[in-house]
C-alpha cells in the first residue's frame, strides 16, 4: 500500500478481487483477511542499491536504472562474458547471487541496455497450458530485433499511454516502429522514439555508472528480532555479498571490519548498546564464503543480551588483494592462500592467543625462553640460532610442580635416580624473577626421564616458605 | 645427537621395498599371481605393502623394518597409545617430522598436554630441530568448559586435515569417541597429511579406525617400548624396544645394560602364519618388558 492505494498484490488477493489503485478500505470490503502491507521506499531502494553492489562483483559497469517504478540494475557484461564462463553461465552466476540476498530476480539479456531491461520486465504468462516463459534473452542483432518487435506495448507505459497506441491499432513495439516518426513525433513527443531508437541500437544511450561509496558502511533492519547466531548470519549475508562486490570493485580485499549487532532500544527501560563483532583476517579476502564461515565461528560466541533488529557492516582496513590465476598444476598444502584461510578460521575460533608459533628468547631460565608469539605477529628478530643449550626437554610444565623428598631424593610418582651432574642456572636477579637453581635429567625406574631442579637452601624461595634448610626439589620437564 | 639417517630430503618414500622376510612355504602359483596383480593385498603372515600409498620415514631402522610399507602412513590416522605423557613420544617421532619439515611442509601440535618447550622443537634442521616457521601449536581457549575443549581441538584438527595445508599433524585426544577418529581417519584419507592421534592407554580396548596402532611406553636407558596392537601385517606379541634420538651424551643409569636385549629371542619365526584372531590385545607392556629386563 502506498498514499492509501494498493500498489501490488499476491496471486490470492488477486483472486478475490484486490487490484492496482484500489483504496484500503475497498480492499478491506472485499475480505478482512488480506493482510496489507505498507510500501517502503527507503528499503526498496536499500535493496536495489544492495543488488548492485554485490553484481560489482561481475563488472564494474553496473548501472540503476532512473525510473522510478522500475526497480532494474543493468549491467554491460561485454567484457565478462569469457571469465565467468559465457553467457548462460554468467546469468545463473547472478541468479544465484541475487537469490543469496533473499530476493528473486528477473533477468533479461541483449545487445543494448534499454532493450534488455524491456525483455527482463516481461512476467510468466498463465494460459491455460501452463505458464509460459517469454523469451528474455538475445546475443545477436537480429534476434534481438526479433523479441523486441514482439513485445507488447504496455512496457513503453512510462512513456505514453499505451492504450492510446493500441487505440490505433498497434499492439507491438514492431507494430508502434512502423508508423511514421514525424507524426508520431508531433503527437507524443519525441521521448518515445528516442527510447526505441536506443532499444533498437540506432542511438546511443548514455549512462550515469553506479558508483561505489569510498567506503563502506552499511545497515540493515533485520525482518524480525532475532536472538540466535543462525538468524543474525543469514541476515548479515547480504551485507557481506555486497562487501564482497564492494571490494570486488575497488581490487581490494579486506583485513578488518566491524558487525554492529544493533539492539532494540529502551528494551526493559534501559538504552542497551549495539553489540560490536570484529572480524579480523591474516590475509586480505573478499570471498564471501569465507567471511561467511568466519563470521560463523565469532557469531557463536557472542552472547546475545538483548534481540538484534539490525545490522550494521563498516570496513575498518583493507588492502590491495589481486584473485589468483588459477594454477595448471596446483600444488596440495603449499598453497599460501589456503593455509591464511585456515588460520583465520582457527583464530576466530580459538582467539588469537591459542594459535601459536614459536618463538624462542635467549634466556638461561627456560620458562622466559619459551616463547610462542600468536600467528601473524612476524618475529621481530630471527631466534637465537647459536650454540644449543645442553639438553632440553620438549615438554615444560606450566609451573613448576614440587616434589616430596624421600631420602635426600626427590620422588615423582617413584623414586628418582640423577643421571647428570647438576647444570647450575642463576639468572635473572635483574628483572625480579631470580632463579637459582640446579637442574638435574633424573630417571625413574619404569625409564621416565625427567628434568627436576633443586633450589639450595638459605635462599629465599618461590612462595617465601622457610625451607628448614633442606633442598627444596621441582620437577620442571619432560624429555617427551 | 644421533644424526637422522634421512640422505635425500624427499618426502615422502614410495614404493618401499618389503621387507626381505623369507616364507616359511613357497606360495601357490595362484596366490602369487593374485598378489602381483593387486599390489594392496597381502598375506596375512606377511607385512602389508601398503599398496601405493605413501609413507613418511620414521628415522629408526628397527622400526622401519616392522611397520608396513616401511614408515608412517601418510593420509592415514596412526594412533599412539601412551602409558604415560612424556615417556619419549616427541623424540620417536622428531626424524619423521624433520623429514617433512625439510620437504616444506608443516607441523602441527594440537592440545599437547605440557608447554611445548621452544628452545628445545624449533630451530635449525641439522642440529636435530624444526624450523620456527613450519611449527604450530594450537591450544583450547583457557575458560572452556571440558567438553567444548575437545570440540574445539577436534574440530582443529579437522580444518587443519581439510586445508590439507600441514604435513603432520600431532593431535592429543584424550576422550575422543571412535566416531571422532573416524571422521579424521576419513578426511586423512583425502590428503597425504601424516596423522599420529596420542591417547591414554586406557582406551586400548574401545575400538579404533586407525590404520596402525602402537603402545608407546618408556624403558630405563633412553629406550622406548612399541606393542604393535593393529598393523597390516603378521602379530607380533613382543614389544620392540627402540632406543630413542637425543641424550646420547647423558650417562645411563648404573646396572642397566647399555645396548639393549635383543627383543625378539633368535627361536621364534618372526613369520606368524594365518594368525589373523588375536583375541583381546596384548596386557599393557611397560610391566613385561620390565620384567625380562630384570
Amino acid at each position: 500500500m502506498a498514499h492509501e492505494r494498493v500498489v501490488l498484490a499476491n496471486g490470492p488477493a488477486a483472486a478475490l478481487g484486490v487490484c492496482y489503485g484500489m483504496r484500503r478500505g475497498g480492499v478491506q470490503a472485499l475480505s478482512a483477511d488480506v493482510v496489507q502491507l505498507e510500501r517502503d521506499p527507503a528499503a526498496e531502494t536499500d535493496l536495489v542499491t544492495s543488488v548492485a553492489l554485490t553484481l560489482l562483483h561481475f563488472t564494474p559497469a553496473v548501472t540503476i536504472d532512473p525510473e522510478p517504478e522500475s526497480a532494474t540494475v543493468m549491467l554491460d557484461v561485454t567484457a565478462s562474458l569469457r571469465l565467468f564462463g559465457g553467457h548462460r553461465a554468467l546469468c545463473r552466476a547472478i541468479r544465484t547471487r541475487v537469490r543469496q540476498l533473499g530476493t528473486f530476480v528477473q533477468i533479461g539479456s541483449g545487445t543494448t541496455a534499454q532493450g534488455a531491461a524491456w525483455l527482463a520486465r516481461q512476467p510468466l504468462r498463465k494460459t491455460p497450458r501452463g505458464i509460459v516463459r517469454p523469451a528474455r534473452r538475445a546475443v545477436q542483432a537480429p534476434r534481438m530485433v526479433r523479441l523486441l518487435d514482439r513485445l507488447p506495448v504496455s512496457c513503453l507505459q512510462a512513456y505514453t499511454d499505451p492504450d492510446w497506441l493500441e487505440g490505433v491499432g498497434c499492439h507491438t513495439l514492431g507494430q508502434v516502429r512502423q508508423l511514421p516518426r514525424a507524426g508520431l513525433s508531433r503527437r507524443i513527443g519525441t521521448e518515445l522514439l528516442a527510447r526505441l531508437d536506443q532499444a533498437y541500437g540506432k542511438a546511443p544511450s548514455g549512462f550515469a555508472w553506479f558508483e561505489a561509496p569510498p567506503a563502506f558502511a552499511q545497515r540493515m533492519e533485520l525482518p524480525g528480532r532475532i536472538e540466535s547466531a543462525e538468524g543474525v548470519l543469514a541476515g548479515a549475508q547480504r551485507l557481506l555479498l555486497a562487501l564482497s562486490g564492494w571490494l570486488a570493485a575497488q581490487q581490494a580485499g579486506v583485513t578488518r571490519c566491524v558487525l554492529m549487532l544493533e539492539h532494540e532500544r529502551y528494551r526493559l527501560g534501559e538504552d542497551t548498546e549495539s553489540t560490536p563483532v570484529p572480524l579480523a583476517l591474516a590475509q586480505p579476502s573478499r570471498d564471501p564464503v569465507h567471511l561467511s564461515k568466519l563470521l560463523r565461528e565469532k557469531l557463536d560466541k557472542v552472547r546475545f543480551h538483548a534481540p538484534v533488529g539490525g545490522l550494521g557492516l563498516r570496513v575498518e582496513t583493507m588492502e590491495t588483494c589481486v584473485p589468483q590465476s588459477d594454477s595448471l598444476f596446483p600444488e596440495p598444502g603449499a598453497e599460501p592462500a589456503e593455509l591464511g584461510r585456515l588460520l583465520d578460521m582457527l583464530v576466530a575460533r580459538l582467539g588469537r592467543d591459542n594459535v601459536l608459533q614459536p618463538q624462542p628468547l635467549p634466556d638461561h631460565r627456560p620458562e622466559r625462553a619459551n616463547q610462542w608469539c600468536p600467528v601473524g605477529e612476524t618475529p621481530t628478530r630471527a631466534p637465537a640460532a647459536g650454540a644449543l643449550p645442553p639438553e632440553r626437554p620438549l615438554w615444560l610444565l606450566e609451573a613448576p610442580q614440587p616434589l616430596r623428598v624421600e631420602r635426600h631424593r626427590p620422588v615423582y610418582q617413584g623414586p628418582l635416580v640423577m643421571l647428570t651432574r647438576p647444570e647450575r642456572i642463576e639468572a635473572g636477579w635483574w628483572d625480579g624473577g631470580l632463579a637459582t637453581r640446579d637442574y638435574f635429567i633424573a630417571e625413574r625406574a619404569d625409564g621416565l626421564r625427567c628434568w627436576v631442579y633443586r633450589e639450595r637452601p638459605g635462599r629465599p624461595t618461590r612462595d617465601g616458605q622457610e625451607d628448614g634448610g633442606e633442598y627444596r626439589w621441582f620437577l620442571h620437564g619432560l624429555f617427551a | 645427537m644421533i644424526p637422522a639417517p634421512h640422505g635425500q630430503p624427499s618426502l615422502l618414500a614410495e614404493d618401499h621395498a618389503p621387507p626381505s622376510l623369507p616364507p616359511a612355504e613357497p606360495p601357490r602359483e595362484s596366490v602369487r599371481e593374485l598378489e602381483q596383480r593387486y599390489p594392496g593385498l597381502w598375506r596375512a603372515g606377511q607385512l602389508g605393502r601398503a599398496g601405493r600409498l605413501p609413507v613418511c620415514p620414521t628415522g629408526y631402522d628397527a622400526l622401519t623394518a616392522e611397520l608396513p610399507g616401511g614408515g608412517w602412513p601418510a593420509g592415514a590416522v596412526t594412533e599412539l597409545l601412551l602409558t604415560q605423557d612424556g615417556a619419549g613420544e616427541l623424540r620417536l617421532l622428531m626424524p619423521a617430522l624433520r623429514t617433512l619439515a625439510a620437504g616444506g611442509r608443516r607441523i602441527a601440535l594440537v592440545n599437547p598436554p605440557y608447554l611445548p618447550n621452544a628452545g628445545a622443537l624449533a630451530g635449525a634442521l641439522d642440529d636435530g630441530r624444526l624450523p620456527a616457521r613450519q611449527l604450530y601449536w594450537v591450544r583450547p581457549p583457557v575458560a572452556a568448559t571440558m567438553a567444548s575443549q575437545r570440540t574445539d581441538m577436534l574440530w582443529a584438527a579437522e580444518q587443519m586435515l581439510r586445508s590439507q595445508a600441514f604435513g603432520a599433524v600431532l593431535v592429543w585426544l584424550a576422550g575422543a569417541r571412535p566416531e571422532a577418529l573416524r571422521r579424521l581417519q576419513v578426511l586423512a584419507q583425502a590428503g597425504d597429511t601424516v596423522v599420529w592421534v596420542l591417547r591414554p592407554m586406557r582406551v586400548l580396548h574401545d575400538s579404533s579406525p586407525a590404520v596402525l596402532r602402537l603402545a608407546l611406553s618408556p624403558q630405563p636407558g633412553n629406550l622406548m617400548s612399541i606393542v604393535f596392537h593393529k598393523r597390516r601385517g603378521p602379530v607380533r606379541d613382543t614389544p620392540l624396544l627402540l632406543p630413542l634420538e637425543g641424550m646420547a651424551h647423558v650417562p645411563r643409569r648404573t646396572g642397566v645394560p647399555a645396548v639393549p636385549t635383543p627383543a625378539v629371542p633368535a627361536g621364534i619365526d618372526p613369520i606368524a602364519h594365518d594368525v589373523l584372531d588375536r583375541g583381546t590385545s596384548a596386557a599393557p607392556a611397560a610391566g613385561r618388558a620390565a620384567t625380562e629386563l630384570a
